[in-house]
């Protein structure tokens, strides 16, 4: 008989016993070795006997809710990555959650074998990933981060922002939360120099008519008519020119994400020096 | 990302699983890259199992069909979703890659014909 050596250690904290259970077999075929607790108490309990390296946590715990353990948690000498798990569908959850520094967020009910992604993705995220997002402003209306420069953090960032718009129609959810992931990767690779100790400032502000996201970068701006290797400079008729230019300079494949974000939302400025963008959708 | 891929006659069939995104693009590039070196130039990207496509994904779908129409072969398209349609089309490159619905009609297109699998 052989033992296969654990890839990781999840503890899933949950008061449904059967959900619980189905979560650890799931992850125990992925290969991960597995702690389970009912309640808070006996999520911290374990926490201090061992290290893990994911918590699945859910919210609605009875006595000590999950966000409480969350912030104990956080104090621990070795704190886990924590994804947080609930049924519970208001922002307030979420950004507390946000505060609290969760690494995930996933709404009940989902797919158990989404679980397992979560997981691996929340083992395979470098340290920048679970570097800490300040939270400016935590209102529903209008969310304000702080946020290191890399392209983890820009995912986990994009993940908890369009939860709060999970009740938009799907075409305006999609599109805004493609223009969004394009306009911060944008911010952190070429304004931050993926340097994690550079920050993004992100303000998402929601009216019932409208959506505005701005995302200011610790970088020089650039040129708008020195673009030539990105597609919003081609002629209608040559839509490769851009990446012929990109080959001549040495590029990597690219050079999309402003023509695709401008097309995917209703206005997109920016400040002279171009290293702050507004972009806007409107709801009606 | 996971990719399988199979060949009909001098045609290959890509199967991505999962994104197609700045982190995960080095899979779909080392694997059309690995094609070319070998000339086998005519592809058929299926993108029925893609669940996303970022901007540096499409990049590199554009990078990767320059590279194939150089050497005398071509990038085609199979089962792109709505949501990778429109994309295209915003980028103006619906102009640019031939879009099937199915294998056979994508595989006909080169103007080929036989079965043979093996996964990456």
């Amino acid at each position: 008989m052989t033992t296969m050596t654990p890839i990781g250690r999840v503890l899933v904290v949950d008061d449904d016993r059967a959900l619980r259970h189905a979560l650890a077999a799931l992850l125990q075929d992925a290969g991960y070795q597995t702690e389970q607790a009912a309640d808070g108490p006996a999520a911290l309990a374990t926490l201090e006997r061992q290290s893990v390296d994911c918590m699945l946590l859910d919210i609605g715990l009875p006595g000590m809710s999950g966000l409480d353990v969350l912030a104990r948690a956080r104090e621990a000498a070795s704190p886990p990555r924590i994804v947080m798990m609930t049924a519970d569908d208001t922002p307030d959850v979420l950004l507390r959650s946000l505060q609290g520094q969760a690494h995930a967020f996933v709404r009940k009910p989902f797919p158990p074998a989404r679980i397992v992604d979560i997981v691996n993705d929340v083992r395979r995220a470098s340290a920048a990933a679970s570097l800490p997002i300040e939270v400016v402003s935590a209102s529903a209306d209008w969310l304000e981060l702080v946020a290191p420069c890399s392209l983890e953090m820009a995912e986990r960032v994009q993940d908890f922002v369009m939860q709060l718009d999970a009740r938009l129609p799907d075409d305006v959810r999609e599109s805004v939360a493609q223009a969004f992931r394009e306009l911060l990767s944008n911010a952190v690779e070429w304004g931050g120099r993926l340097d994690p100790t550079r920050t993004v400032r992100i303000a998402c502000l929601r009216s019932k008519r409208m959506l505005l996201y701005r995302i200011s970068d610790p970088g020089d701006g650039f040129d708008i008519n020195r673009l030539a290797h990105a597609a919003i400079s081609n002629a209608d008729d040559d839509p490769l020119r851009h990446d012929r230019v990109r080959q001549d300079m040495g590029l990597r494949p690219g050079g999309l994400g402003l023509v695709m974000t401008r097309a995917l939302v209703d206005e997109l400025i920016y400040n002279e020096k171009r290293n702050e963008v507004v972009l806007v959708k409107y709801l009606d | 990302m996971k990719i399988t891929q199979h060949s009909v006659d001098d045609v290959t069939v890509i199967v991505p699983v999962g994104r197609i995104v700045t982190e995960d693009g080095d899979v779909l590039r080392n694997v059309v890259d690995t094609l070319v070196q070998q000339g086998r130039v005519k592809i058929v990207l299926d993108l029925q199992q893609v669940t996303y496509i970022d901007s540096s994904g499409l990049g590199l779908m554009v990078s990767k069909y320059v590279t194939a129409r150089r050497r005398g072969g071509d990038v085609k398209l199979l089962h792109p979703s709505a949501r990778s349609i429109h994309l295209l089309e915003i980028t103006h490159l619906a102009q640019v890659f031939e879009v099937f619905e199915s294998e056979d009609d994508a595989v006909r297109a080169f103007g080929s014909s036989s079965f043979q699998a093996h996964t990456v």
